[in-house]
């Protein structure tokens, strides 16, 4: 009977433990998400709180949910991207080890949620980007059925960050924002004069506990050196916590009791928001007589507080006349361009009228590209052949290319299909006997050519000749 | 109206001039380089400024806003070997790694290339109009300009400093971007890191002798951005 009674207390026990509200086991975003029943995915996500203090951490919760059909029909598990915040600092929080499976409005889910601690180091708006998720279904059931690739965006959120209140503000405190507690420990409860001791403080509690900043330690009758920082992460699957203890070496100066103050850590919470103090108790530490050798206290001033400029230094001079601003390169000054793009333009406008010779000193009448009659015909018949070396408009062997009137001569007349001529001409017919050879077979004509210049001359139309188009001896570009 | 508009930014930095004159000769250092850091606020690039605010920075015991006033001022006048002198008072090495900027006038790159341009064009002009061939010279003078902007344009990036920093605090540097990443070396205060990327609120630097790891961006003061 007893151990039935014992039996039936400890299932009621254990009904009242497990008896809080449902929803309080459930992340805020599976709570506050409001789900589209039509859609086999949804993918929300939620700032909490969305208005924070600096150094205060706001969580970034992405909710993925999953309907049951949805589920069985994937294949692989959804990506997803998270968002890109700029100046904020994050850090991951550890996920659930098992998807949240359960019922919403009735319908089955699996839940992912994926969490991000956020801390702003300055007071402002914060835009926090969507997160994007890309999964993939297959078209029919088939193993072998191709998949179609679908992607989602979550909410576009904001983060409002205030500035540390000024009321009430203590004089020492140095910004650290959070839930702390500290306690003070030194390695020995006695030492000697200028043998060091380490004195360590150590703070743990809430919040972003790298960005606690490293209290001043003044100990009377002592050197004080900053030495190590140690920092101890601890996120839980919500909040971001741990400890960071700050290191100092303490020499005695003199021997007797050496007391190390209690130490009042500020700092602000943003829960209560107010500033708190963690204080600890003070530390004794008896010191005896040191080694003979006389310890220069001065050498042991901690580096950071040691001012740059030595007292008694000399003072440094400034300049006595504000002058006028300092130019950069002009490497990006428009002119500067511009004239490297046009110094090119008239080399390649002459380069260019090199290339192009028969385009500015052509008579009208004369066509621009040879034709195989005209050639022909000076491969025909010698009088022919001659009739157009007296015009001076054609060399026997020749194109109507005016570069190839002024090559040819009768003096070499195998010479005379200049490369011009060489492209102009076109390939003969097989069977048909190169017309050239007939006509340097009956050189020189009846009527002796004219020297090429003057034979570019009459093609011009200017008796003074036209010698930028005496091209005849020039390399191509 | 621009031009009386420029007149008065003239005005105001001679009279912020002024006021940073007599607050370094009354000992005030702190209101001196306020004075001194408004005139480079309308004048970025004014030498006399940047030098006396990194003047009245140390004196005032802020060995990273000396350093970044006597930085940007050298950058902006790299033959002013004075400020190298004073540069060299500060505990971090100042003359190498990303700290150190040649001793070269600004425009001498732009100013050979510039020139080296022109001429070698007006010379391949002649030519060209003469008939004789250019390609071959005309490539050698492009390949000759390419290289002497390229090196004016290194210049350029380090005197401008856009991507330099000076460390604030001899924080460690980390592995990851993230603080509870492995600690490395810890730079000292009034080090110029070279900034080769950002994600957030950090920055990946690199220091002299090659020393590379992540820091927080509120520990660096940029030497660049007018």
């Amino acid at each position: 009977m007893r151990r039935r009674r014992l039996l039936l207390g400890l299932c009621a026990l254990a009904l009242a433990t497990s008896a809080r509200p449902a929803h309080a086991q459930y992340p805020p975003v599976v709570t506050r998400s409001r789900l589209d029943p039509s859609r086999g995915v949804n993918f929300h996500a939620i700032l909490l709180p969305d208005t924070i203090f600096v150094g205060q951490q706001a969580t970034y919760q992405i909710g993925v949910f999953l309907n049951q059909e949805v589920r069985q029909r994937l294949r692989r598990n959804p990506e997803f991207v998270p968002p890109e915040t700029r100046s904020l600092l994050v850090y991951e929080l550890p996920d659930a080890k098992s998807p949240l499976v359960g019922n919403i409005d009735g319908r089955a889910y699996e839940v992912h949620v994926f969490q991000r601690a956020f801390f702003a180091l300055s007071p402002g708006r914060y835009d926090v980007p969507a997160s994007k998720l890309t999964y993939a279904l297959p078209q029919t059931a088939s193993f072998f059925s191709r998949e179609d690739t679908h992607s989602l965006r979550s909410e576009e959120l904001t983060l409002v960050v205030l500035p540390i209140p000024t009321a009430g503000r203590p004089a020492d405190w140095a910004g650290a924002v959070g839930n702390w507690h500290s306690r003070l420990r030194t390695d020995s409860a006695s030492g000697r004069v200028g043998n060091p001791l380490v004195v360590t403080l150590r703070i743990e509690g809430q919040g972003n506990v790298a960005l606690l900043p490293r209290p001043r330690l003044d100990v009377p009758g002592a050197g004080v050196v900053a030495a190590d920082e140690r920092v101890e992460l601890d996120s839980t699957p919500s909040t971001l916590r741990g400890a960071k203890e700050f290191d100092w070496l303490v020499t005695p100066k003199a021997e007797g009791r050496l007391i190390i103050p209690a130490q009042h850590f500020s700092y602000f919470d943003p829960v209560a928001r107010r500033f708190e103090a963690a204080a600890t108790s003070s530390i004794t530490v008896s010191v005896s007589a040191g080694d003979a050798v006389g310890v220069d206290s001065a050498a042991y001033q901690p580096l950071a507080a040691a001012p740059v400029a030595a007292p008694g230094a000399s003072v440094l001079t400034i300049r006595d006349e504000l002058g006028g601003e300092s130019s950069f390169a002009w490497l990006t000054a428009p002119w500067f361009a511009l004239l490297m793009l046009l110094a090119p333009l008239p080399a390649l406008v002459g380069a260019f009228r090199r290339r192009r010779p028969a385009s500015g000193c052509a008579t009208p009448a004369r066509p621009r590209r040879p034709t195989r009659r005209r050639c022909g015909a000076s491969r025909t018949t010698p009088s022919a052949t001659a009739s157009a070396w007296t015009s001076g408009s054609r060399s026997p062997m020749a194109c109507s290319s005016p570069c190839c009137g002024t090559r040819a001569s009768p003096q070499t007349p195998r010479a005379a299909p200049t490369r011009c001529c060489a492209r102009s001409m076109r390939p003969r017919s097989p069977g048909r006997p190169m017309a050239p050879r007939r006509h340097a077979a009956s050189w020189p004509p009846s009527t002796p050519p004219s020297t090429p210049r003057r034979a570019a001359a009459r093609r011009c139309g200017d008796p003074s000749g036209c010698p930028s188009r005496d091209f005849s001896s020039r390399p191509a570009l | 109206m621009p031009v009386s508009g420029w007149a008065r930014q003239g005005d105001d930095a001679g009279r912020a001039f002024q006021r940073g004159r007599e607050a370094y000769a009354s000992g005030d250092y702190a209101r001196a380089e306020r004075a001194f850091l408004d005139i480079t606020r309308t004048q970025p690039r004014n030498v006399t400024a940047w030098a006396n605010a990194g003047t009245a920075a140390w004196q005032a015991a802020d060995t990273a806003r000396a350093v970044q006033g006597w930085q940007r001022a050298l950058r902006l006048s790299p033959l002013d070997y004075t400020l190298r002198d004073r540069l060299a008072l500060a505990r971090a090495v100042q003359d190498r790694g990303p700290a150190r900027v040649p001793p070269v006038p600004v425009q001498l790159g732009t100013v050979l290339a510039l020139v080296l341009w022109l001429a070698g064009w007006t010379v391949l002009a002649r030519r060209a109009w003469r008939g004789r061939p250019v390609a071959r010279w005309a490539a050698g003078l492009t390949l000759a300009c390419a290289a002497l902007v390229l090196a004016a344009t290194w210049l350029d990036d380090i005197d401008r400093g856009r991507r330099f920093a000076v460390v604030t605090r001899p924080e460690p540097l980390r592995a990851l971007p993230v603080l509870g990443a492995d600690r490395g070396v810890a730079p000292l205060t009034g080090e110029v890191a070279l900034i080769l990327a950002r994600q957030g609120a950090w920055a990946q630097v690199r220091l002299d002798g090659k020393r590379e790891g992540w820091i927080a961006t509120e520990f660096l003061l940029p030497l660049g951005g007018d």
